[in-house]
């Protein structure tokens, strides 16, 4: 089973994703920088998807007995 | 002599101690359905009423604490109670746990809790808290054997990854259910990483089944949760107090993971819909840059003619003037060209536009 610390890395890929495509629509936007953006968001894209495909979530019955009060 | 072995002389007190540990090891505890009447409640805390059929009524007693349903004369209720005989002689059931019991008594109960709780606030939408957009460690509060809980986990594992989720493993139906959904809040709640949304889950079935999620306390402790609350509960018709009183409301377990966690092909293809939505960004400023290059380039080219234009007709007036000052122009207006010396006697050359002709000048004479 993946570790959980991929999906940390999916949300943070997703935030960098949405910083560089705001930055498309931003006053910072320079033409002679915008290619090398467009490559690093379109490789984000591709991280981010190979990551969601691959990552399992990981299920944990709690031992503790709920059906009395002294129960462990 | 034989009469007095087979009938012991007791005391009051033992007879009735006797027959209470007689009704003890017979009925340790019954479940009885029947009518309400009578119902009171004395001194805040005891609350004391009859159930009765057309045939017979047994007075009840229990404390109002262990009262988690409203309950009112004429409803149709089943509890769940010890018989014992009472220091008086009086023949009554100490009630464990009362519940409506029929279509039109759970109605009447729900209504009466709603209207309750309702006013207090407990359902009011400014105090429901919204959802983590994409949570990395949510709690599931159920019946693993159920099949809302296996529809809800398959949905979640169909949708997103990486996901930690604990399980407390519940009954969601009976009189013991409430108390263990409960516990499972608590423990959630009392835990060092709390989880960042808490779900209940628990598939269709009758009123009778789901009525577990119309008790008082519980829509208390979910009302009380630190943590968000999003309950799926029966079918969209099924409509709980604990729905109610939960911060997100979903129509069924299928629908409580679809509000719980984003869709990772969602996820996938928004993604791709974005990366594309940046090269027409990048397209318009190309062409706008393109345009500008354009723009100067005609006005250079412009200008360039202009000066080429204005050289030229520069050219062209001086090769006039230079025209008219051709000598070879002059004589062909009839102009003649002499040389030699202007003296009388001296021959000259006289050039015409068609001859050169040599004269003796005879005389010479200034103007």
């Amino acid at each position: 089973m993946t570790k959980n610390n991929d999906a940390v890395s999916i949300q943070d890929k997703l935030a960098q994703l949405d910083a560089l495509v705001a930055w498309f629509n931003s006053d910072d936007f320079r033409l002679e920088e915008a290619s090398k953006k467009l490559q690093e968001a379109k490789a984000l894209a591709v991280t981010v998807e190979h990551d969601l495909e691959r990552v399992e979530n990981e299920v944990t019955i709690v031992k503790q007995s709920f059906a009395s009060e002294s129960s462990e | 002599m034989e009469d007095q072995a087979v009938s012991p002389k007791l005391s009051v007190s033992d007879f009735v101690a006797i027959t209470n540990q007689t009704l003890e090891y017979a009925y340790p505890l019954v479940e009885i359905e029947g009518e309400v009447a009578s119902f009171k409640v004395n001194q805040g805390k005891f609350v004391f009423f009859d159930i009765k059929d057309a045939g017979a009524s047994v007075g009840c007693f229990m404390m109002l604490f262990q009262l988690r349903v409203p309950i009112e004369d004429g409803m149709k209720v089943i509890v769940t109670a010890t018989p014992k005989l009472t220091q008086r002689g009086k023949f009554s059931l100490t009630i464990k746990a009362i519940r409506p019991s029929g279509e039109g008594s759970i109605k009447k109960s729900f209504e009466l809790l709603r209207a309750k709780l309702d006013q207090e606030g407990l359902f009011a939408p400014e105090r429901k808290r919204s959802l983590p957009a994409m949570p990395r460690h949510i709690a599931v509060i159920s019946s693993p054997q159920a099949a809302g809980y296996a529809d809800f986990m398959k949905l979640i594992g169909d949708r997103w990854g990486g996901l930690r989720i604990d399980v407390a493993a519940v009954t969601v139906q009976g009189s013991g259910a409430p108390d263990q959904i409960m516990r499972a809040l608590q423990y959630f709640n009392e835990q060092e990483t709390l989880p960042e949304v808490i779900v209940i889950i628990r598939g269709g079935g009758s009123a009778d089944d789901l009525s577990a999620f119309n008790d008082e306390q519980l829509v208390r402790a979910v009302v009380a949760s630190r943590i968000p609350t999003l309950t799926g509960i029966g079918h969209e018709v099924d409509e709980s107090l604990t729905d109610l009183a939960a911060d997100v409301r979903a129509a069924t377990p299928s629908n409580a993971a679809q509000l719980v966690v984003p869709d990772r092909q969602e996820i996938i293809r928004g993604t791709a819909l974005r990366i594309q939505g940046l090269l027409p960004i990048l397209t318009h400023e190309l062409e706008t840059v393109r345009m500008q290059v354009a723009e100067r380039l005609g006005e250079m080219t412009e200008k360039t003619q202009r000066h080429i234009e204005q050289y030229r007709q520069n050219v062209i007036q001086t090769r006039r003037l230079l025209d008219q000052l051709d000598p070879a122009r002059i004589l062909e207006r009839g102009y003649a060209l002499l040389r030699g010396r202007l003296q009388p006697g001296e021959v000259i050359d006289i050039e015409t536009m068609n001859a050169i002709i040599k004269a003796r000048i005879e005389t010479y004479d200034e103007k």
